[in-house]
């Protein structure tokens, strides 16, 4: 009886190692992932500034062609998205409100939830999807094709021709979309209360000016930095790191695309704590 | 000293130090298995030398080396009197741009024109305004009969062509050093001689240097003035009048090392 106890006893100990183990294991695993990440930044930035006088028309050309790509070409996705959220935030916001009797409060709510955590997000989100996986896969052939060996051969500082464009294109446009995205989604969100409960437009708009103070503008931004940031550089530092296989590169864009979510959810949290708490 | 007898020195001063010095290099990889060692030869200007290997990833790793992409676990290797050592990050991407490599597998950028592979360089490098970097590269691609397909991208050209666009990309470069690995690859007999003469011109007037890497023997009639030789390992250097082609295609054939689609266009 006392040896069964002590198996039972053991076997539990044995699991109990296994699973913290791993856990250690995936945030030790993570942990380097983002410290090498780190560096990955810290090398671009050197770079930067070492050939900041050399190729400036080319740079600039490429750096059109990135806010193109991210920020005029997902306008139309922003622009429905953003519509649809905001609708729905209204629509979940009057069904509750109402029960406590302060649909007044309306448009606190769409600051809260809309301007401070959703719109940044939400847009964060749609770019990594969309231009972070294609970041992501051209780095990626580009590295399995030999060609950023071959723009080494030019005398060409790939992490300089290749990432900076990409890392000042991605952050700008994420900064006028997050904006984009809380000016359609409010005016979304308007309409819907205008619609529905026949809130008059504009007492709405004056509530809003009122609730929406320097904070959460400087909060935006700061999150629609980051973000642009976080994108360019994970999707680029995964591309880089596809090796020499074709079959390497699906991988290696759903662990940029996975490492993307979380890291901006992750400094989602980070920002808004630092400010609002 | 007169001023003339200055210039003549610095000339003199430039054309003995070798382009391209190698001593005692050695490469061994990660399993220990050593691909060469002790390998010593110098490359001057003008010269020409051929590098022949069985295997042949003998010299794809030495011109791989040659082209700074990946360092020798032993030994010296210096380009235009600057020793490996002494050169830093920026210091290598400048030295890059006075070598002209081109490898079986090097690519052009699939997302860029031909016209845009090519001038890349200057455009980067010289902040040459688009129409300045095409007039620059205009004349190579008529050249190279390649001005037609100019606004096209490589996926939608010829082995021929891409190869081509390969060699006029480096063309493009000047550079003083090319590192080429099969150079008939993909090139038909008309294209090949094209290729050659361009080449010629490049070694006499210019004084580029040659460093050649080929499976085929032959090869040393058109490029060499010595050849390299590895085998088993060991590294053989004759002068071109000591080696017999002959002689080394029988051993590589009975050694079945050959196939017989990369004798084509020789």
């Amino acid at each position: 009886m006392r040896y069964a106890f002590f198996e039972i006893v053991m076997q539990a100990a044995h699991y109990f190692h296994m699973v913290t183990g791993s856990c250690g294991r995936w945030f030790l695993q993570k942990l380097y992932r983002l410290v090498d990440i780190l560096g990955f930044f810290v090398v671009c930035l050197k770079t930067t500034l070492r050939y900041r006088h050399t190729g400036q028309r080319l740079m600039a050309r490429t750096f059109i062609q990135q806010i193109y790509f991210t920020g005029v070409q997902s306008l139309e996705l922003i622009c429905l998205i953003a519509l649809l959220v905001g609708g729905l935030v209204v629509i979940q916001g009057i069904a509750q409100l109402t029960r406590v009797g302060s649909r007044n409060v309306l448009a606190s709510l769409l600051t809260v939830v809309i301007i401070r955590e959703v719109g940044p997000l939400l847009t964060a989100v749609v770019v990594t999807l969309r231009s972070g996986s294609a970041i992501a896969i051209e780095m990626g052939y580009m590295t399995v094709l030999r060609e950023i060996e071959s723009l080494e051969m030019q005398g060409i500082d790939p992490l300089h021709f290749l990432t900076l464009p990409r890392l000042v294109g991605v952050t700008v446009s994420v900064i006028c979309l997050i904006v984009f995205f809380n000016i359609v989604s409010i005016f979304g969100g308007f309409v819907v209360a205008w619609t529905l409960v026949d809130v008059p437009f504009w007492a709405l708009f004056s509530d809003l000016a009122r609730e929406v103070n320097g904070v959460d503008i400087i909060v935006g931004s700061v999150k629609a930095f980051v973000f642009g940031l976080t994108i360019a550089l994970v999707c680029m530092y995964h591309g880089f790191r596809t090796g020499e296989a074709i079959t390497n590169i699906p991988p290696q864009v759903s662990r940029a695309l996975v490492d993307c979510f979380i890291l901006c959810i992750f400094f989602n949290v980070l920002i808004s704590a630092l400010f609002y708490l | 000293m007169g001023r003339q007898a200055l210039i003549d020195r610095i000339w003199l001063e430039a054309v003995k130090t070798p382009i391209l010095s190698c001593e005692n290099l050695e490469y061994c990889e990660e399993d220990g298995t050593c691909l060469f060692s002790e390998l010593s030869f110098r490359l001057e200007t003008g010269q020409r030398g051929v590098l022949l290997a069985d295997p042949h990833r003998c010299a794809t790793i030495l011109l791989k080396i040659c082209a700074t992409l990946i360092s020798p676990t032993g030994g010296q290797i210096s380009w235009f009197g600057q020793n490996s050592d002494q050169i830093d990050g920026p210091g290598l991407y400048k030295l890059r741009r006075r070598i002209g490599f081109v490898h079986r597998e090097t690519s052009l950028i699939s997302n860029m024109t031909i016209l845009d592979n090519i001038s890349l360089g200057l455009q980067y490098h010289e902040e040459m305004v688009l129409e300045q970097s095409y007039d620059r590269v205009t004349e190579l691609l008529k050249q190279f009969e390649l001005y037609e397909y100019r606004f096209l991208r490589p996926a939608e050209l010829t082995f021929e062509q891409r190869r081509l666009a390969v060699y006029a990309r480096e063309l493009v470069k000047k550079p003083q050093l090319y590192l080429l690995e099969h150079p008939s690859l993909d090139l038909g007999e008309r294209v090949y001689s094209l290729l050659l003469d361009v080449f010629k011109t490049c070694s006499i007037e210019d004084g580029c240097a040659f460093l050649v890497a080929s499976i085929i023997p032959e090869v040393i009639h058109r490029w060499g003035d010595w050849v390299l030789v590895f085998d088993k390992g060991q590294c053989h250097h004759f002068e071109v009048g000591q080696f017999d082609p002959s002689i080394y295609r029988e051993s590589m054939k009975r050694r079945g090392a050959l196939l017989s689609r990369e004798w084509r266009g020789e």
